[in-house]
């Protein structure tokens, strides 16, 4: 196999590059062609088994998957999803009555022993918030950057560098972004913009709970201010919208370089100013901006590196946007390393099945709709 | 030389006996290589196509203006106008007022600049990068082209229909109301009316009456040109600019449109440019032929088609050359 496969390809191209100039004429001419049959027919199998192996990772990532999580998905079923119970190691602690008093038996508190467990609702909760946070400050960027770069950048001539930059974004790596986060924007936000905002909302009525949390403390409740660490879900979500910038404004530039000129002269010819030129442009190519946003919020839901350097890591589920929040992918960045324990281990594969499952299909919503899209503007 | 009838010149051209071995070949093959010769510097027919030889030396002859269009009421004049794309010079003074109330058509071979010239006309030419013009266009004795212009409310005051029918993808009552929605129009009486105004007088308001709510997108290709049509007439506009509305329609569609084209003629002054000249002889009152950039002949379509005072003209029209 190795031998035959290594040899083959050259005559195989030697074969193309002749056959439109000569004809077969002599007996070497008739081997090469055999040759180059031979090299077809291992290049053609080579081909298709690469492609095999692509689909066969696919199915046996989530195989494995399903199997390692499958401890945690008998023990908690559907339930996983919408418990946030996060428990890795057993407690003790002592057992109270409905006025949150102690009870007491000989003198002595009676203690219960909670045994572990684990639920995903927290973790699912702040990769909902957080992604979609990213996607409320991302979005309107980078839809304008788009526009800029359909519409304006050609005219500057700066089209390809600005095209460059917002792409070569993409290519720094998630730990970058984490450390610039960690050291720039965290502190920024604990010393300026989180107490500027406290400033500004809390005393509009009903903001509250934007900057207060009730916590239980030895039987009562209290409501204490959020500790600002400037390490929260609100900075991991500013984070994430930087991440997704350039996915979403490149997929969107292509969408509304496809928007057929007719679309955006005829507008102009009715007397339509700029500005809504480019909104029926935005209202021509919707669906596949709509594909775009969902591709970005595939990468948002993912990434793990730069959100679990500044969300915070706490599992709990918190109205408030400056509170630590944990998305799913944070969780096994942070855990999986000393999930010793089965069912520990066997939770947290079931929380990356479930986020696999999320992003396969944000995936494909996102490039039906994409793909669609540019493939029918450009029949018109 | 030229100025006299054409009856007179097919004798005395050379042509048939200098060329039988292409006679076979389509037309406007054999005119490209008959022009290419003549340009070239070879001796064959002498001359024949003198204007066009000139225009190709890169002159710009005094075109043929019958009397007859210049003494009519224009609502739009085209003075000296030039324009370039870059460096390239499309539009060498042309000189021709559109008559008020009629039916103007520009025909001429591919690259002969009469689509820029409509596009000139309500200045979406300057979305193209690197274009200059000099000359005026007046419309109502105002020029398009002076400073201080508001293009958005100079394109309301005209309509233009496209080569490929563009219905927008929405709804095809909001198609038909979009230059009033875009003005502020929000009554829904008064867009109902102008709506169904325009379809009818776009013949399109019996087959789409009973979904108006439907997308345009499901139109046919004639259907969806027709709806171009109603929304490009639905603010009245005092010039309708046509850019080859046919070229992407099947024949029966192209009938209708061009009955229509004639309807709306009576109401609206409409320039229309088109590569079909059976269909400038069908429907205008006059027609002006370009050549590279020049206007060439402009009169009235029945002189035009039946007694060209130029060689070129007659034989473009006839389809012997171009």
């Amino acid at each position: 196999m190795t031998p035959t496969s290594a040899a083959s390809p050259p005559a195989h191209a030697s074969g193309w590059s002749r056959e439109p100039t000569q004809s077969p004429r002599s007996k070497s001419e008739a081997g090469v062609i055999r040759r180059a049959r031979i090299g077809d027919a291992v290049l053609g199998w080579a081909c298709r088994l690469s492609a095999a192996l692509i689909a066969l990772m696919l199915v046996s990532l989530i195989a494995v998957l399903v199997h390692s999580a499958w401890p945690a998905m008998r023990e908690f079923g559907v339930g996983f999803l919408i418990s946030s119970e996060w428990r890795a190691n057993e407690i003790e602690r002592p057992v109270r009555d409905a006025a949150g008093q102690l009870m007491l038996r000989d003198g002595e508190a009676v203690m219960e022993i909670l045994p572990p467990a684990f639920g995903a609702l927290p973790v699912i909760w702040g990769t909902a918030v957080s992604s979609f946070l990213a996607l409320v400050i991302a979005v309107p960027i980078s839809l304008s950057a788009a526009v800029f770069l359909v519409r304006v950048a050609p005219r500057l001539r700066i089209a390809g560098a600005a095209s460059f930059l917002i792409e070569f974004l993409a290519a720094v790596p998630s730990l970058a972004f984490g450390v610039w986060a960690l050291f720039v924007l965290a502190p920024l936000f604990q010393k300026y913009v989180g107490p500027w905002l406290h400033r500004i909302f809390e005393p509009i009525p009903g903001l509250r709970w934007m900057f207060y949390e009730s916590v239980t403390v030895a039987g009562r409740t209290i409501e204490r201010p959020i500790p600002l660490t400037g390490r929260d879900l609100f900075t991991g979500s500013l984070i994430l919208a930087i991440m997704i910038l350039p996915i979403v404004t490149s997929v969107s530039r292509d969408v509304l370089r496809a928007v057929p000129r007719t679309q955006i002269e005829g507008t102009l010819a009715l007397g339509a100013t700029w500005w809504q030129s480019c909104v029926a442009m935005l209202r021509y190519g919707r669906s596949g901006l709509l594909g775009a946003i969902m591709l970005g919020l595939a990468r948002a839901a993912g990434e793990t590196m730069a959100v679990t350097m500044v969300i915070g890591n706490n599992n709990q589920i918190s109205p408030s946007p400056f509170a630590p929040a944990q998305t799913m992918a944070s969780l096994l960045a942070n855990e999986f390393a000393e999930a010793t324990e089965g069912l520990h281990r066997a939770s947290l594969l079931y929380v990356a099945l479930i986020l696999l499952t999320m992003s396969l299909m944000f995936n494909v919503v996102a490039r039906r709709l994409v793909v669609g899209r540019i493939a029918s503007s450009g029949s018109h | 030389m030229p100025v006299s009838s054409l009856m007179t010149q097919p004798p005395a051209s050379p042509k048939p006996q200098s060329e039988p071995p292409v006679v076979e070949m389509p037309p406007r093959k054999r005119a490209i290589i008959a022009v290419g010769a003549t340009a070239g510097g070879s001796a064959l027919a002498g001359g024949q196509y003198p204007v066009i030889d000139a225009i190709k030396r890169g002159e710009t002859p005094e075109p043929r203006r019958h009397e007859s269009v210049m003494g009519v009421p224009s609502v739009l004049d085209i003075r000296d106008f030039q324009l370039w794309y870059g460096q390239n010079k499309a539009l060498h003074g042309i000189n021709m007022p559109i008559a008020e109330g009629k039916i103007t058509s520009i025909i001429g071979p591919s690259g002969c600049g009469k689509s820029t010239l409509l596009r000139s006309v309500n200045r979406l030419n300057d979305l193209v990068d690197g274009v200059r013009t000099a000359g005026t266009i007046a419309l109502q004795g105002e020029d398009v082209y002076a400073r201080g212009v508001d293009v958005i409310s100079l394109r309301k005051r005209l309509g233009m229909v496209f080569q490929k029918p563009n219905p927008f993808p929405m709804s095809i009552f909001e198609n038909v109301v979009y230059a009033l929605r875009i003005s502020g129009e929000r009554r829904k009486a008064v867009l109902g009316q102008a709506c169904e105004k325009a379809l009818r007088q776009a013949a399109l308001w019996d087959e789409v009456k009973d979904r108006l709510k439907g997308s345009a997108m499901g139109l046919s290709g004639g259907q969806q040109q027709r709806l171009c049509i109603a929304r490009a007439i639905v603010c009245e506009p005092q010039v309708l600019l046509l850019d080859e509305p046919c070229s992407a329609l099947d024949p029966i569609a192209t009938l209708r449109i061009e009955e229509l084209i004639l309807e709306i003629g009576q109401r609206y002054t409409v320039l229309i440019v088109t590569h079909n000249m059976q269909q400038a002889a069908r429907v205008s009152d006059f027609t002006a032929f370009m050549y590279l950039g020049r206007l060439v002949e402009y009169g009235r379509t029945a002189d035009i088609f039946q007694l060209p005072r130029l060689r070129e003209t007659e034989d473009y029209v006839t389809g012997r050359f171009g």
